[in-house]
């Protein structure tokens, strides 16, 4: 089955193991944690075994923790009802990893989108440019935890 | 993206041969959003999506909150729907603080679900009509969805944004009178709907409009990701109820509405035939509502770190939070993965090549809500 063929190649190519995520209430799910240098060569291995549905990427910032951003990405394999989160970490100053968004398209608004939050550079990607924020927050990298959201008036 | 008071003009002119086009940012379609539009005459070459002018950064805020005071920015994704919402933050919490709540109170929280799915179907139905300037179908809908109103009103206090579903249970027990005002309004839809549902299923002016027209391929729901009652008008069998069951889905008998075609029609009549497996839902928890238990359970003040992963089937598709808990008294970090924000981009593949006046039933059968596209 995909998934086993999956978890054999993660081992074989990256030397990672799968780990059970056991906090995903929706169903049974699993967890490899990768280099970030690997994301593109981790998408393919993915879509070649079934997971051909993507979710959603989730950018957590834990710099008040000591760490970097650690980058989510959420998958589905349709046939097995399995899903895979590969989680990255990257600095937090002139974060960068490459876009998906060839391999998984679904994934190319979700990386703009965090890109105009959380300043994650997407190299490869056709269109960064702003979605959703005004303009007077561009380059604040709002979601970030350094930044604080200033009152409409005092 | 919101540009300040100035008025957009820029993008609108030639390139080349073709002409471009300002969408919006208002237009009677649906809520605040500029599609950028290249025309050939009044054919469609290229649609670029600007949305973005209801951002409130939902995500940010919530950092703000304590995980019960969170509800009032949470229900606040999309007013017409805010149950789905609710129940997906109480489902994360509760996932996160390891409770589990008591048998009624998913029943119960199944019942304003599906409330909330009825009446954002029934506005989503009028909106499709409202696209093609026809506006008696709205008013009919209105009327019906005035009734589910009532109930929650009754119940909650509000008509929209109830803040009913908390982390722990309900916000309040409902009442004998509750029972009733929504036995009414079950009772009234299974009256008028059987007339209503031929009436606007056969409108020769939707029909001729809608038919064939923004086809989403099978694989295209795959490629983006494509969620809710847009996938499963294109033969997707995916809800979250079924596939997933959360809140005791699983003791429930319905149909889940798949259609093959996978064109704006399609969409239109998955909407369409939702609303009566949703009131057969609420039919069946209402006769098998448990009696023991409580209506809220405890829930920490501090929840341990951690983090948890949640979805429910929203009624625009599966509703997704991921929350981060670093053992303080509200979240670290949501991020919010909507379906309007997937649903959207399907958009810029399906439009191209129909003519100028197809782009509003398109967009309506798309059945995007701009609160949770922005968020």
């Amino acid at each position: 089955m995909g998934f086993e063929r999956l978890k054999k190649l993660m081992k074989t190519y990256f030397g990672v193991e799968a780990q059970e995520y056991p906090q995903n209430a929706v169903t049974k799910t699993y967890l490899f944690q990768i280099q970030p240098v690997h994301i593109r060569e981790v998408a393919k291995l993915l879509k070649e075994n079934g997971f051909n549905f993507f979710h959603t990427l989730s950018p957590v910032d834990y710099s008040p923790k000591g760490r970097g951003l650690e980058l989510n990405y959420f998958f589905e394999s349709i046939e097995e009802k399995i899903w895979v989160v590969i989680r990255t970490e990257l600095p937090l100053d002139n974060p960068e990893i490459d876009s998906i968004h060839d391999i998984y398209p679904a994934a190319e608004a979700c990386e703009r989108e965090e890109w105009e939050k959380f300043g994650i550079n997407f190299k490869g990607h056709p269109r960064l440019k702003p979605l959703l924020l005004d303009d007077t927050l561009q380059g604040k990298w709002v979601q970030r935890k350094a930044y604080v959201p200033e009152p409409h008036r005092d | 993206m919101y540009k300040g008071a100035q008025i957009i003009t820029e993008p609108v002119g030639k390139e080349g041969d073709l002409m471009i086009l300002n969408w919006g940012v208002q237009h009677p379609a649906s809520g605040p959003m500029r599609i950028k539009v290249w025309l050939d005459g009044e054919t469609i070459v290229k649609v670029e999506n600007d949305p973005g002018y209801v951002t409130r950064n939902l995500e940010k805020l919530l950092e703000y909150r304590t995980w019960e005071s969170a509800i009032v920015n949470v229900e606040r994704i999309c007013f017409i729907d805010d149950l789905g919402t609710l129940l997906n933050w109480a489902l994360a919490v509760e996932k996160l603080a390891e409770i589990e709540v008591p048998k009624k109170v998913q029943y119960f929280r199944v019942i304003l679900a599906e409330v909330g799915r009825i009446v954002s179907h029934l506005i989503g139905i009028g909106s499709m009509f409202g696209a093609l300037g026809v506006a008696t179908p709205m008013m009919w809908v209105l009327a019906i969805r005035e009734y589910y109103l009532d109930f929650l009103e009754h119940y909650s206090g509000y008509r929209i944004s109830t803040a009913s579903i908390v982390p722990g249970g309900l916000k309040a027990e409902p009442t004998k009178e509750d029972f009733e005002l929504l036995k009414k309004a079950i009772e009234e839809t299974k009256k008028r709907w059987p007339e209503y549902k031929e009436v606007f299923k056969d409108n020769p002016t939707l029909v001729e409009r809608y038919k064939g027209v923004g086809v989403i391929p099978k694989d295209l729901v795959f490629e983006l990701g494509l969620r809710g009652p847009v996938a499963r008008a294109s033969g997707v069998d995916y809800d979250v109820r079924t596939r997933y069951p959360y809140s005791s889905y699983e003791d429930f008998d319905f149909n889940v509405i798949v259609k093959e075609e996978g064109d704006a029609y399609a969409r239109f009549l998955v909407v369409l035939e939702e609303i009566e497996e949703s009131v057969k839902i609420i039919e069946q928890a209402l006769e098998g509502m448990p009696t023991e238990g409580k209506w809220k359970v405890r829930v920490p003040k501090k929840i341990k770190a951690g983090e948890a992963y949640s979805a429910v089937e929203w009624s625009r598709g599966s509703m997704d939070y991921h929350v981060i808990s670093d053992g303080g008294t509200g979240p670290y970090r949501v991020k919010i993965s909507a379906p309007s924000f997937m649903n959207i981009w399907a958009l810029e593949r399906i439009a191209p090549g129909h003519k100028l006046a197809d782009l509003a039933t398109i967009f309506a059968s798309l059945y995007i809500c701009h609160g949770d596209l922005d968020r």
